[in-house]
């Protein structure tokens, strides 16, 4: 069976400062992966990149089994890869009701199919709040409501960036008892993460990312057993612990 | 019309000055095929058309092109693109003026009392309203209309949630077109149709939009029937030539208490990070090549050096016409510093520092007249008036940001000359008033002593520029301009930087003023119009924004497009149009920036947005 997401020796950057360096990655159909490191490792621009905000300047990504090279990011959107993005894109201007609408723009089978039921659902607060703006949400609800919003969309695979950054530890728990949630409908999602515990607990498997290629790859399991291997590398090696 | 720059706005945040010019292209192209003798709905289909076409081909051509730059590059965009519109409107019909007919009622009025209404007018107006209740429902009933919003409050994200983002600003582009094409087909039979009207009439358009608020289409037009009634009022009650000021004040005035519109509210934006095309599209775009870092590192100096030697050694080797031509270059360089230490430098985007420049021709040039003042009398009061004009239109103004500023200056740069002329018998009005010859230290006002007198005067004030630029003053202007939060947090007080640098470019505008009209010997309130604002921003633009080497280029550019332009009003706004995209669009950083000027507006098209993250920030610089 094809993978989901496919990156084959991909490169990519900004202009003259490349982040990425031929990684290679897969996630499959239902398969949580997570992906960590440090600040500044590539997580962010690994998860741009699949989701075509960001061009690949060497290697193949398939989306699908399909080549990515030549769409653009609202046509990888409409194949069925939501991405939640850094610092979590809501639009603060409009309301919760229609950030969510938004969602169906890229969703197979547009506004039909009880898109708002399915998020009140997993989310019962946003109900009698459909109509206040978003911008008026905490920090943990704006997080809520870009995820809800991503489901409307009915992805395979949900592509999330550090879900749990600026909130507090309650808050991170809420939402990552909402991912296990995800989880168990069988959406496959790639978790960019600095909370390490928490990204294991939730991923099958998982990529270390060091300065833009990667450490390490392997089984949860793996992945704890070789503890002090890949905190040297989120630590930094003036850090590693002898 | 208002209606189409708020429904751009609303959707892309770009304030399109080329709005003014696609409507003025559309009347003139229904006015071609009723010549034709085809029926009128047929030529208003063919204007309707136009206005789609060419509205969708702005976007498609120059915006899509350079997205990922600021707002104030974009604006100055659309303002390169309509003066290439109404510079090819005014070859390929001629500057005359015509009217176009109106096929409903004709000439029917309506009487109501004693109020006397044209029946043309009431369909207009029916028109005008059924129009905003259609934006209305698009906008906030829609899919397409969410889509819309979404854009406008983040384009990245949108692109995310599978939205064609590309596709639809191309749709609101040309609707836009159509907008503006539908309003020039009602405004014109009211009035006499000639290349620039249009442009006039945006202006009124603009101050509707503002007082209304940007983003709201409702509130435009009640701004458009608040403005309308308050300049009709005005030309019965007082006068008719005060339209502009009209429009100056009562921006200013709203503005001072509801900063984004009476019913406009903050446009919010998703914090996401600003991506160049080059990094989205993988298509190249922008590069510019820089020479290598040793050579570009002392050119900008050897260039200097060369050109005082040049200017010095002129007036023995050059014809006595080519030496006053240099010399008005020299006095146009100051300008062009002036424009630069606003825009450039500060990041304020002022359309009117011509009203600077006319406060301090006028100021010396009646001391003058009057008072028998010597020239350095003379000179000194008219760096001061612009100076305390700046200072205090500063006051106001710089409580704005962005394009409420670009809005509020250009309303200023229309009201001073309308001002001026005002009190026509002692200022002469645009019959226009002779310069007495100066009086300089008893030397006689002849040969090269003009000539002497320009070069020391910007000499003198191009190394006092450069070195405040170079030093404090130039870096807290870098500061204000690339994060006025960031500068502040510093401990700079933005405001009084921002004022500091408005009031000295009013000082070298008011200087430039007086030397210009001096130089020429005659003064007209025509002098110092918009236009003179615009030529100013087109030479900081291509010789290079933040850089006194641009300002050179750039009073070099504006001085030789006339010469090159024969003489032909339309072919000198086409080349200008065109040398404003062509620089924004090769060379962001001017020509001044080819070989290493330090400064540029590239760096303002990342904005204040405090989310992207550095590498992508850093990288975007490069």
């Amino acid at each position: 069976m094809q993978p989901l997401l496919n990156f084959d020796s991909v490169t990519a950057g900004y202009g003259r400062a490349v982040v990425l360096e031929g990684v290679t990655l897969e996630v499959n159909e239902g398969e949580v992966v997570a992906l960590l490191g440090a600040n500044g490792a590539g997580k962010t621009t690994l998860l741009r990149t699949a989701s075509g905000m960001l061009r690949a300047t060497a290697g193949s990504i398939r989306v699908g089994g399909v080549d990515a090279a030549r769409l653009s990011s609202h046509q990888i959107a409409r194949s069925g890869v939501a991405q939640v993005p850094e610092g979590r894109g809501v639009f603060p201007g409009l309301t919760v009701e229609e950030n969510l609408r938004l969602g169906t723009f890229a969703a197979r089978d547009g506004e039909a199919g009880g898109w708002k039921e399915s998020a009140f659902e997993l989310f019962p607060w946003m109900k009698n709040r459909a109509r206040q703006v978003a911008g008026t949400l905490s920090g943990g609800e704006q997080q809520m409501l870009a995820i809800a919003r991503a489901l409307v969309a009915q992805p395979r695979l949900l592509l999330l960036d550090e879900p749990s950054l600026g909130l507090s530890p309650r808050i991170v728990e809420e939402v990552f008892r909402t991912l296990q949630a995800i989880r168990s409908r069988g959406v496959a999602i790639l978790l960019a993460e600095q909370n390490v515990r928490r990204a294991l607990d939730l991923a099958y498997r998982g990529y270390v990312l060091n300065a833009g290629r990667v450490a390490l790859e392997g089984t949860v399991d793996r992945l704890r057993d070789g503890a002090s291997y890949y905190e040297a590398y989120m630590l930094g090696a003036g850090d590693a612990r002898p | 019309m208002g209606a189409g720059i708020a429904w751009i706005y609303r959707q892309s945040g770009v304030l399109n000055f080329a709005h003014g010019a696609i409507a003025t292209l559309s009347v003139y192209a229904a006015y071609t095929v009723l010549d034709h003798g085809f029926p009128y709905w047929m030529a208003a289909s063919v204007a309707i058309l136009v206005g789609a076409v060419v509205g969708g081909a702005v976007q498609a051509l120059l915006l899509r092109y350079l997205s990922g730059a600021g707002h104030t590059t974009l604006g100055i965009a659309t303002l390169g693109v309509g003066l290439v519109i109404i510079g090819a409107v005014a070859l390929t019909w001629g500057g005359t003026q015509r009217p176009l007919p109106f096929p409903l009622f004709g000439d029917v009025q309506l009487q109501f009392g004693s109020l006397i209404i044209q029946a043309r007018d009431v369909v207009a107006i029916g028109a005008a309203i059924a129009v905003l209740v259609a934006l209305f429902i698009v906008i906030e009933r829609t899919r397409f209309g969410l889509a819309m919003r979404a854009i406008s409050e983040g384009p990245v994200t949108a692109g995310l949630l599978g939205i064609n983002v590309q596709r639809l600003r191309l749709v609101t582009w040309a609707v836009g077109g159509v907008l503006a094409a539908i309003a020039a087909l009602f405004v014109t039979p009211a009035n006499y149709l000639d290349p620039d009207f249009m442009t006039t009439f945006m202006i009124s358009a603009f101050a509707a939009v503002v007082v209304g608020g940007l983003e709201s289409v409702g509130g435009t037009f009640l701004g458009a029937l608040f403005f309308g009634t308050l300049t009709m009022w005005l030309s019965y009650a007082i006068t008719g030539k005060l339209q502009a000021t009209a429009a100056f004040v009562t921006i200013v005035v709203v503005l001072a208490f509801r900063p984004h519109g009476i019913f406009g509210r903050r446009l919010r934006k998703v914090q996401e990070p600003v991506l160049s095309q080059a990094f989205t599209t993988g298509r190249r775009v922008n590069v510019v090549r820089r020479l290598p870092t040793g050579i570009r590192r002392h050119l900008g100096s050897v260039l200097v050096a060369l050109v005082v030697l040049g200017l010095i050694a002129a007036p023995s080797v050059a014809p006595t016409s080519t030496v006053f031509a240099l010399a008005l270059t020299v006095a146009t360089f100051m300008a062009v510093l002036s424009q630069n230490i606003v825009t450039g430098y500060t990041g304020q985007l002022s359309v009117g520092q011509n009203a600077f420049m006319l406060v301090g021709a006028y100021t010396s040039v009646l001391l003058a007249t009057y008072y028998h003042l010597p020239f350095v009398v003379t000179l000194a009061a008219g760096a001061l008036a612009a100076t305390l004009v700046a200072a205090v239109a500063g006051v106001v103004v710089l409580r704005l940001s962005g394009i409420y500023l670009a809005l509020a200056t250009l309303s200023l740069g229309l009201a001073m000359p309308e001002l001026a002329a005002f009190p026509a018998k002692i200022t002469g009005g645009s019959l226009g008033k002779e310069v007495p010859v100066p009086e300089l230290f008893g030397l006689q006002w002849a040969g090269n002593v003009p000539y002497w007198t320009t070069l020391i005067v910007s000499f003198a004030i191009g190394v006092i520029v450069a070195v405040a630029a170079g030093s404090g003053p130039g870096r807290s202007w870098k500061a204000v301009r690339d994060s006025e939060t960031g500068a502040a947090s510093v401990g700079l007080a933005t405001g009084r930087v921002k004022l500091r640098a408005v009031m000295l470019g009013g000082l070298l505008a008011g200087v430039a003023g007086t030397m210009q009209t001096t130089l020429i010997g005659y003064l007209t309130t025509d002098d110092y119009t918009l236009w003179t604002s615009v030529y100013l921003l087109a030479g900081m633009m291509v010789g290079g924004s933040s850089t006194v080497v641009g300002a050179i280029i750039g009073a070099a550019f504006i001085t030789l497009v006339p010469v090159l332009s024969s003489g032909l009003p339309s072919m000198l706004q086409i080349i200008l149009g065109a040398g404003i995209i062509a620089s924004i669009v090769a060379a962001p950083t001017g020509i001044a920036g080819l070989f290493g000027g330090d400064g540029d507006m590239e760096r303002e098209a990342l904005g204040p947005s405090p989310s992207a993250d550095r590498p992508a920030r850093l990288a975007a610089r490069q």
